[in-house]
């Protein structure tokens, strides 16, 4: 057999090995690489090659199990794919048609442990044949790819191959060896078949590593999980609330040392005041608490205004006007808010004033309700009587000020950063505890928006489940101290509060009423419930207490 | 599930989101608090916020010393800064003011006794007030004060409240006819029905005709006008001002309205918002109001130079505060609003602030050093040991005077330290600061005589004198070499000069300032001399040397640079003169700028 191998050449050509059944070769762009072509790579030696690396692989598979970090995942699964590949049943002659890999592919061959695992593998393939050096660096690389994985990526299908095509590839090898090691190697070819056959088995039911390629390009379907975290059921705010108070708080001592800094400093900010610069907060964490606590502080020398400009319903002119009859004394309040401002700021520069200065604390002047009003803001600012403490949190909040308004806020700014939770701050936003229920403050923010008829006819419903809820209190007997969570809220019959929207020509006909319910109902504040006998009643998913706050700030 | 809301605290409310603390109830509870709590703790407002420094061991005098010194120091400070900037616009003020006097005087003589003219233009007046925005609400707000008292009827208009023409129309006559109504009010007759009218009609151009007409048939031919001006034309929007121009300029021979267009950017803003039309039916004339720089270098020429019992910057910081001027926005209100902060952070936070309340004013304008008012206390003298140039006072004093007992002493016996090494101290500074001032002046009389391009502002030179020496710095070189280049009769002007200069310098102590080494006056008095007679030596004894041995033509400059006199019809012995002049009064602006400064 050796004599006819023709000498000249180091390595027989790739035809020729397919027709001795020696190589192993793989195709790209119609070019043969020549997969197993060394004398050294006896059957033994890759049996041995092939066992180093199961346990390498093994190794590694069970730390990628302990460790679920990338690297380690990216590793197992490297060296996963070397194996695998190696223990698919070789192709067969040209079979194997599949291009060569693409540049992706071929990357994860590129280096690694797995790299080197192969390396010993491959080091002496077909690259030594001389007629193969023209061949393209690609060609190169799709040498060190395992046969049936080069095929099965590229053409993304796995063909089946006759069984035939193995039995030869391994004959012919040894007959390709010279040396007389080859002579006697039956036994090794016997345990390299099983260790194939065994091979086949791993590709199936093997571990993680080995099904990686299988996994990754079997057209089952993404195996991603879709458990995301917005299937997470919501969490209202009192529960979101407890759940946070259950954390343990993380450096407690580093913060109450910042706090304390903070504190010393409130003596220096007076001054600041008292010099006529106003003072702006910035930094991380909610800066509400320490403010008021200064503002607290400063109220024993002026009256102070607190205005939370995260409150999502702000009415500025509304706290204008609040300012002008508590603090000034003034009846009349009407005007707009530039009127307010001017008013303001005209009292507290007349030299005839019963009060004497005040304290401005707005939290979050570049609330969305404050934006439009930092004008007059300004105009408040530039008062040489009414000092101004305010803080910031969105990043680019400077921005909402131009030269001239800056100019007149006469900011002295003031880092702030206190690391503490938005707690209040998010309040205001969805913590419905399920879809279909809306908090406190979410109706509140939505009746802002309504108009006084259909506020009108919230109200009705509201107090008709206040009155019915105080009917049924009075009867509960009095060791019921505490409605369970989740107590059944009383219900109106729709006729009966179309009746009675309608007694006070809040609707003239049920058409409107519809729509006015179907608004309440497309932002959740009202729903509707079918009783069995077909009726439909109405009802406001909220306590009577809370109702009644409710109905409170309304008035 | 119902979710009811807990309030976190008193400042928070499912409906509420304004509160007010009223001191009455605060008081009450801070009382109560203080009782149940501890008596030792102070209200944040005693002390005027005032904390003692030193880690407390700071006496309660020193720090009602330091919150005094501030008030003492900063607020005529600020009025001097506000006085130099009105004094610095006034002119630009002047000149708007004066051109509304002036004008549609000739349009009404000419068209007196005639018919109207077809076609009137409306007076303009483009006030260039520069891109310092934050400080035009002041100068506006003070070109509007001195018209109204001139007796002109003005409106101030803002962008941001004039997004309509009709915004624009109301704003205007509301602040015209509240004008009128103040103006009357004040002189006993009540205008509240016209002010009640004036709410429920229309805002428009007619009413101001009405207005006018009603006004001038009272007052006779007056020469009063309407001025309206747009504070920050740029951020009106161009439709408006456009129509508001068309709708003005059909009035005008009505109504004698002068429109005056503050400008930050540039005058094409004019052309880039109104139309072709528009601009044609304006008589503009242009006018540069803020003078942002010469205003910044009047104030710190007042606060920084000549004011020697201020503050005082080192170069870095010098430089912050001229940056924030020169590379932001040129705001007056700024640099203004840093020094202040500058001032508080002094007297807040530095204990040996104190020390400044030893120099005081003497009668005639100098800086003289009194006692200080309280004992130091050890914690104070120690840092007063640690400042770098005391350590160098010393250490120079004991290789000057090998006095190691006075060393000693001053570093144990803090009795000696307070007693005798500090007043020497703030003498010495004192005198730095006199002297300081008088090399400034002479560096701008030098300045005076040299060609445009090599005069720097006053800002510039402050920051020469403190950043560098005068050895070192290339505009004093610069100077020095137009000087040896001087011929006799610049030299002798400039001679005069820094003579008036160096007479009218309260400088009490010439001899410490100058550490005996140079005699100021002598020296000038020597130069003077040598200039007239420049053939005879001031000095005999250098008598022998007075013969040049040969002809001066060739001279250096303070880099050795050689280079070539031109002034060929000067006699050697003039040149040499020249030659002395010139190094008598490096010698002077030598000892002036850097002899101690740096030291201190």
């Amino acid at each position: 057999m050796t004599d006819e191998t023709p000498t000249r050449r180091t390595a027989p050509r790739a035809r020729d090995r397919v027709d001795m059944g020696l190589t192993l070769t793989s195709t790209k762009k119609g070019r043969k690489t020549l997969l197993t072509d060394n004398s050294s790579a006896t059957p033994s030696r890759l049996a041995a090659d092939i066992a180093d690396i199961l346990k390498l692989s093994a190794a590694v598979d069970a730390d990628d199990k302990e460790n679920s970090s990338e690297e380690n995942a990216n590793l197992a699964s490297v060296v996963g794919q070397a194996v695998y590949g190696f223990q698919k049943p070789a192709p067969r002659g040209r079979g194997g048609r599949g291009r060569g890999g693409t540049k992706s592919t071929r990357a994860r061959h590129g280096g690694g442990l797995a790299a080197r695992a192969t390396s010993r593998l491959h080091a002496n393939t077909a690259v030594n044949d001389e007629d193969d050096d023209d061949d393209d660096n690609d060609n190169d690389d799709d040498a060190h790819l395992p046969p049936g994985k080069s095929r099965r990526v590229l053409n993304g299908t796995r063909r089946p191959q006759p069984a035939a095509a193995r039995v030869p590839a391994t004959s012919a090898q040894s007959d390709d060896d010279d040396d007389a090691g080859n002579s006697g190697s039956a036994g090794e070819d016997g345990e390299e078949m099983r260790t194939l056959e065994l091979d086949d088995d791993f590709g199936h039911n093997g571990p993680a590593y080995e099904r990686y390629f299988q996994d990754l390009h079997t057209t089952k379907g993404s195996k991603t999980s879709d458990n995301t975290l917005s299937k997470l059921p919501m969490l209202s705010q009192s529960e979101s609330r407890s759940i946070l108070a259950k954390l343990p708080t993380k450096h407690k001592d580093e913060l109450e040392l910042l706090e304390q800094l903070h504190h010393r400093q409130f003596r220096q900010w007076y001054f600041e005041l008292s010099c006529g610069f106003n003072l702006l907060f910035y930094g991380y964490g909610s800066k509400r608490r320490l403010i008021n606590s200064l503002a607290t502080e400063l109220a024993a020398d002026a009256p102070a205004v607190i205005i939370n400009g995260f409150f999502p319903t702000l009415n500025f002119k509304q706290s204008l006007e609040k300012v002008v009859s508590e603090i000034i004394g003034f009846g009349d309040t009407a005007g707009t808010v530039a009127d307010m401002a001017a008013l303001i700021r005209g009292y507290f520069d007349s030299s005839n004033r019963e009060v004497d200065k005040m304290y401005l604390v707005v939290h979050n002047i570049d609330g969305s309700c404050l934006r439009k009003h930092q004008s007059a803001l300004a105009l408040l600012s530039s008062c040489r009587n009414i000092h101004v403490l305010a803080s910031i949190d969105h990043i680019e909040a400077p921005l909402i000020w131009d030269a001239s308004t800056t100019t007149r806020f006469n900011w002295a700014w003031h880092d702030l950063t206190t690391f503490e939770p938005y707690t209040v701050e998010t309040s205001y936003e969805n913590f419905a505890s399920d879809t279909s229920e809306i908090g406190p403050r979410g109706v509140l923010h939505v009746l802002a928006s309504l108009t006084e008829n259909a506020k009108s006819i919230f109200r009705i419903l509201a107090e008709y489940q206040i009155a019915e809820s105080v009917m049924a209190d009075d009867a509960v007997p009095s060791t019921t101290q505490r409605k369970p969570a989740g107590a059944k809220v009383p219900e109106m019959a729709y006729s009966a509060y179309f009746a009675a929207c309608r007694d006070q020509f809040l609707v003239s006909s049920e058409l409107t009423f519809r729509s006015q319910l179907t608004e309440f109902r497309d932002h959740k504040v009202i729903q509707s419930r079918h009783a069995p006998d077909g009726t439909e009643s109405v009802y406001i998913p909220l306590d009577a207490t809370t109702l009644g706050s409710i109905l409170e700030s309304m008035d | 599930m119902t979710d009811t809301y807990k309030p976190m605290d008193a400042f928070d409310s499912m409906t509420e989101s304004t509160f007010i603390l009223k001191p009455p109830a605060q008081q009450q509870a801070a009382a109560k608090k203080t009782a149940s709590k501890s008596s030792s703790i102070k209200p944040i407002s005693a002390d005027g916020g005032f904390t003692r420094l030193l880690q407390g061991k700071e006496s309660s005098e020193s720090m009602e010393l330091r919150r005094r010194l501030f008030s003492e120091m900063w607020e005529p400070l600020e009025k001097l800064l506000v006085d130099t900037e009105q004094h610095v616009n006034q002119m630009g003020v002047s000149e708007v003011c004066s051109y509304v006097d002036s004008s549609y005087t000739r349009v009404e003589s000419v068209e007196k006794g005639q018919l109207d003219q077809p076609f009137t233009e409306m007076s303009t007046a483009v006030a260039f007030a520069g891109v310092n925005t934050g400080d035009h609400s002041k100068l506006f707000g003070s070109l509007q004060e001195q018209l109204v008292t001139g007796g002109h009827h003005v409106a101030l208009l803002e962008s941001q409240y004039c997004t309509s023409l009709a915004c624009m129309l109301k704003s205007m006559l509301e602040q015209i006819l509240a004008s009128l109504e103040v103006s009357q009010s004040s002189k006993g007759s009540g205008r509240q029905a016209a002010a009640g009218s004036a709410k429920t009609i229309a805002y428009d151009m007619g009413l101001l005709k009405l207005w006018w007409d009603e006004a001038s048939a009272g007052a006779g031919a007056s020469a009063n006008r309407v001025v309206v001006i747009l504070q920050d034309f740029e951020g009106f929007a161009p439709m408006v001002v456009d129509d508001f121009v068309r709708i003005a300029t059909s009035y005008c021979h009505s109504v004698p309205i002068v429109v005056v267009l503050g400008l930050a950017t540039s005058y094409e803003s004019i052309h880039q918002s109104l139309s072709k039309a528009s601009i044609s039916m304006l008589n503009v004339e242009k006018f540069n109001l803020q003078r942002s720089k010469q205003c910044i270098d009047a104030a710190i020429r007042r606060v920084l130079v000549e004011a020697t019992d201020t503050l005082s910057f080192g170069a870095e910081a010098y430089k912050s505060l001229l940056d924030q001027f020169l590379l932001y926005n040129f705001s007056i209100t700024g640099f203004v609003k840093k020094l202040k902060f500058a001032a508080m952070d002094f007297f807040y936070a530095q204990p040996l602030s104190v020390l400044a309340s030893m120099l005081k004013r003497s009668a005639s304008g100098a800086l003289a050093v009194v006692g200080c008012p309280i004992r130091l206390s050890p914690e104070q003298l120690e840092l007063v040991r640690m400042q770098k140039s005391v350590q160098r006072f010393l250490e120079q004093q004991l290789e000057e005077t090998g006095d190691s007992q006075h060393f000693r002493l001053a570093l144990s016996s803090d009795e000696y330290m307070q007693n005798s090494v500090l007043p020497q101290l703030l003498r010495r500074l004192a005198s730095f600061r006199a002297g300081y001032c008088l090399g400034i002046d002479l560096v701008v009389a030098l300045q005076d005589v040299v060609p445009e391009s090599l005069q720097k502002p006053i800002r510039t030179l402050h920051y020469y004198a403190i950043s560098q020496r005068f050895d070192d710095c290339m505009h004093w070189k610069a100077l020095s070499a137009v000087m040896r280049r001087m011929k006799a009769p610049d030299m002798d002007r400039l001679l005069a000069r820094i003579n008036a200069i160096v007479e009218a310098a309260a400088i009490p102590d010439w001899d410490f300032a100058t550490k005996n080494e140079v005699d100021i006056p002598l020296l000038l008095q020597q130069t003077g001399e040598l200039l007239a007679n420049p053939e005879q030596p001031a000095n005999p004894a250098d008598a022998g040397a007075a013969e040049p041995a040969k002809r001066v033509r060739t001279r250096t400059d303070m880099e050795n640079r050689p280079f070539l006199l031109f002034d060929n019809n000067s006699s050697d012995h003039m040149l040499k003169a020249l030659d002395q002049c010139c190094a008598n009064i490096e010698a002077i602006l030598r000892v002036s700028l850097a002899l101690v400064g740096h030291d201190v």
